[in-house]
């Protein structure tokens, strides 16, 4: 396990472990120790705890008599950087799985913009110009659900991405209440 | 004072940390003066702990994890619409309820399988739901994505009365649309979200958390619709007929003659679209984070709406090729969906 996390902060871990090593971190002192520990190792590596103390430091030192290989490039890593892969890259089930903001479109069937090419040509590509057809709009909206099906982006996930769906429309709310 | 309290409320779990481990350490290796070490404990040791990657890996996993309640700031278009978020993540269980604040009501729940959404501003009661998987956050090859991307730290700022660290994502070019993160330094949680391009200029402001409550007991009742799930119609349970994935055109008569740089195809599927019946080829390109569509399909014999179009941050371009529609889409800039539409061609 300890190895996992070193290669883990290493950035060389298979995705695979990824969920393990979190769930040991979660459950298990030592590994959590570890996890602190190799961090620490790293950033004093890089020069970035410059005010670690030597408590900290002789931290660093016990745990590297401990597992002295923690420092060595992970055996993944040697390998690539020797061969100068550049690979293919190659989309994974996380992609597969994931969903997207779009996948809500289809629900709010929200009108999409039509630009210019002036307005393309100077980058004012947030301009209303004219309102796409209805027809098209439903073909948009399948179109943005398959999309949705192959994107994945950092954040929160679940429906917090699906705010521009919740967002306020153009109603005049003032004028309802006279 | 108000300060350092702050920075000890918001670093607790580090702390925690940090100080189990000096306890253990006293006792095993009888090296450590605790209180050296408490001293030591200051925002840009905490920080200092991961990189811009170990972030992106904590953020992941306290989306999967962790139950929330919160209100936040959605801007788009010059506007800033307020809502409020209830997750509950409970013996593998998620439910989750949005809820708007401002305006009409509308709102969205769902749990594991499901996606209801109500919105009585929109054609009286429009009321429709949807089924599907939802998002994973973590692309699996960060290594992969500093090709086109730059990963870096930014400072801390206080977010919704908590301490939040920014992760930079930017892209190095024009072809893709990148982050501003802010996550939570006690928990992970992402506290704000900007979509930015290549000169860092925030295209949409995803959310932005003005309070937040981690962890806190979450009742069914704040996860239930004001609207009875009971009363829902079905929409859809699938868009359209799904083909089998591969990452080749090889049996395609398309071709794609160039890709912006860093993107390559992933996937490749025909489908048949339940709009019209037809079949339509659905082609993949993705540089890792950003993705673009392309989808070609027999075209119909009065089509309108050419040229390029915009809903939120998704730009889309539609022309009409050997008697084909092609639409390019994706949440990319305007010159990449143009960029790949030039380049489809019918290859025989």
């Amino acid at each position: 396990m300890n190895e996992k996390i070193s290669r883990f902060i290493d950035e060389n871990a298979d995705p695979a472990d990824v969920q393990a090593v979190f769930d040991r971190l979660l459950a298990d002192d030592d590994a959590h120790d570890a996890w602190r520990d190799y961090h620490l190792i790293g950033n004093v590596m890089r020069g970035e705890v410059s005010q670690s103390g030597a408590d900290l430091r002789e931290r660093i030192r016990a745990r590297l008599e401990q597992e002295p290989t923690v420092l060595a490039p992970s055996a993944a890593r040697v390998s690539r950087l020797k061969s100068g892969d550049a690979g293919v890259w190659k989309p994974t089930a996380i992609l597969a799985l994931a969903a997207s903001v779009a996948l809500l479109a289809v629900i709010v069937l929200q009108p999409t913009s039509m630009l210019s090419q002036n307005d393309i040509a100077a980058g004012n590509t947030s301009t209303h110009v004219d309102n796409a057809s209805e027809g098209f709009q439903q073909e948009f909206n399948e179109m943005l659900a398959q999309h949705g099906k192959f994107t994945s982006s950092p954040g929160l996930g679940g429906l917090i991405g699906y705010a521009k769906f919740v967002s306020d429309e153009p109603i005049d709310d003032e004028s309802n209440n006279q | 004072m108000t300060k350092q309290i702050n920075y000890l409320r918001v670093s607790s779990a580090v702390v925690c940390m940090l100080v189990v481990g000096a306890a253990q350490a006293q006792t095993s290796m009888n090296m450590v003066d605790l209180s050296n070490v408490i001293k030591n404990i200051t925002p840009s040791i905490i920080n200092a702990q991961f990189s811009p990657t170990d972030w992106l890996f904590r953020t992941n996993r306290a989306a999967t994890k962790l139950s929330f309640s919160g209100v936040f700031q959605y801007s788009h278009d010059g506007k800033t619409d307020t809502m409020q978020v209830v997750r509950r993540v409970k013996d593998d269980e998620v439910r989750e309820r949005l809820f708007s604040l401002s305006g009409a009501t509308r709102e969205i729940v769902r749990d594991n399988k499901q996606i209801w959404y109500y919105s009585p501003d929109k054609s009286g009661d429009y009321r429709q739901m949807f089924e599907g998987a939802f998002p994973r956050m973590l692309p699996d090859d960060i290594e992969r994505l500093k090709q086109n991307y730059k990963f870096t730290m930014g400072g801390t700022k206080r977010i919704a009365n908590r301490m939040a660290r920014r992760i930079n994502v930017i892209p190095n070019d024009g072809y893709r649309y990148g982050y501003r993160l802010w996550a939570d330094v006690e928990t992970g949680l992402l506290l704000r979200s900007d979509l930015v391009d290549a000169n860092e200029q925030m295209v949409e402001q995803q959310y932005l958390f003005i309070s937040l409550d981690v962890d806190s007991a979450i009742s069914d009742k704040e996860l239930e619709a004001v609207t009875s799930k009971g009363e829902l119609g079905w929409y859809s349970n699938d868009i359209s007929q799904p083909g089998e994935l591969t990452n080749s055109m090889s049996d395609s008569n398309w071709k794609l003659a160039q890709l912006p740089s860093g993107y390559q195809l992933t996937n490749y599927v025909r489908q048949t679209s339940q709009v019209d019946g037809k079949e339509v080829e659905h082609l993949i390109i993705s540089d890792g984070l950003s993705t673009v569509s392309i989808f070609i399909k027999p075209a119909s014999a009065a089509q309108n709406g050419e040229g390029m179009s915009r809903q939120g941050a998704v730009h889309a371009f539609r022309n009409t090729i050997n008697d084909h529609r092609v639409t390019v889409l994706g949440e990319v800039p305007a010159k990449t969906v143009e960029f790949l539409a030039s380049n489809v061609a019918y290859g025989g």
